[in-house]
């Protein structure tokens, strides 16, 4: 090893010895910081634990959101309700179906109306069943109350329940089956 | 099993002020004292405790003082992009280093000689001389081999020679 080396090495070790002997800038810092620190942190882990375990607000938004679209989207494809009076020449305004009575009833309360086709005792047996009852009425059964009184007939084989996509929706439908034709 | 409390105290009664110093090597002081903070404290928390606590230490606070040095670029990048070019955010405060005894001559030249090297060549003279880490075990904890750390060791020694040499400017 030459003098040049020796002398660097013993200049590099007399720096470390005089850094070595002088000792890192103060600090403010305490244990007791650290320890708050460190009960906040387990603080902010529980928090996350506990967020984990119950749904958070986020999801359920989406959830509600979609129960409304939903929801939207199911009253604009559907009316539910009877056609009532639009038959009759009523004012189309959606009625709640009367309660089917017997037919015996029905024909006390003077309510039933026999169609003509229907009053030949020859009516095929595709009548619907609700109806087969009034085979065989020859004539109408006499109703002495007021016209405007006059309950209007039902066709209840009809009115029960109807499926009725709104307008706006048919006219998608439409254009979605024959896109040529509504160009 | 997490570390004890009293190890973590004594602990960071021998260590605390080395590892704020490290941070520094990056980070301006009251960063580095956030840094060190958060490390023990995750060092309380921590589960199973870690076979070499101080190892572990110096490792965490470096990671957490380089992605607040990062973090304090891309902002100033952002904010100052038309102004000025990127901030170096090193400590450059002279109380780096403090004499443990009386006269603070040489704490004044070691602590400018130490701000006025490269990071790479300032945390290797911190964890050896002040962290009292040896070779091996600064080259693990910085991911390079030993040779390399020794090298660098040697440079950072040769750079702070040189720069203690030089007459102080505040004391003609």
């Amino acid at each position: 090893m030459s003098d040049q080396s020796m002398n660097s090495r013993r200049d590099e070790a007399e720096l470390v010895r005089t850094l070595a002997s002088l000792a890192p800038g103060h600090t403010s810092l305490t244990f007791d910081d650290v320890r708050m620190r460190s009960a906040y942190l387990r603080g902010v882990e529980a928090g996350a634990r506990t967020r984990g375990a119950t749904p958070s607000i986020a999801s359920l938004r989406v959830w509600q959101s979609l129960a409304a679209v939903l929801a939207l989207a199911l009253g604009a494809m559907v009316v539910i309700g009877p056609r009532a009076g639009t038959a009759a020449g009523g004012s189309g305004v959606a009625a709640r179906p009367e309660p089917v009575a017997s037919p015996q009833v029905e024909r006390d309360r003077g309510l039933i109306l026999a169609p003509p086709e229907r009053a030949n005792p020859t009516t095929p047996r595709s009548v619907p069943a609700r109806l087969s009852w009034a085979v065989g009425e020859s004539a109408p059964i006499a109703d002495d109350r007021p016209e405007a009184s006059r309950p209007q007939r039902v066709d209840r084989a009809r009115d029960v329940l109807m499926i009725r996509p709104a307008p706006a929706v048919l006219s998608v439908f439409n254009a979605l089956a024959a896109p040529g034709e509504s160009r | 099993m997490s570390t004890s409390e009293d190890v973590i105290r004594a602990i960071f009664d021998a260590d605390a002020a080395t590892l704020v110093l490290y941070a520094r090597t990056w980070i301006d002081r009251p960063d580095a004292e956030e840094a060190v903070q958060d490390a023990f404290a995750k060092l309380m928390l921590q589960s199973p405790a870690p076979d070499d606590p101080r190892a572990w230490l110096f490792r965490v606070v470096r990671n957490d003082a380089m992605t607040r040095l990062r973090t304090a670029r891309r902002r100033h990048r952002l904010s100052l992009r038309w102004f000025a070019g990127p901030r170096d955010t090193r400590d450059e405060d002279p109380g780096l280093i403090r004499a443990a005894g009386p006269g603070s001559a040489d704490a004044e030249r070691a602590s400018s000689a130490l701000a006025g090297l490269r990071e790479e060549l300032r945390e290797v003279v911190v964890l050896r001389i002040w962290a009292g880490l040896s070779l091996e075990r600064i080259a693990g904890l910085l991911g390079s081999s030993p040779p390399t750390v020794h090298r660098r060791y040697r440079e950072a020694l040769s750079q702070m020679k040189q720069s203690m040499e030089q007459p102080c400017p505040t004391n003609p």
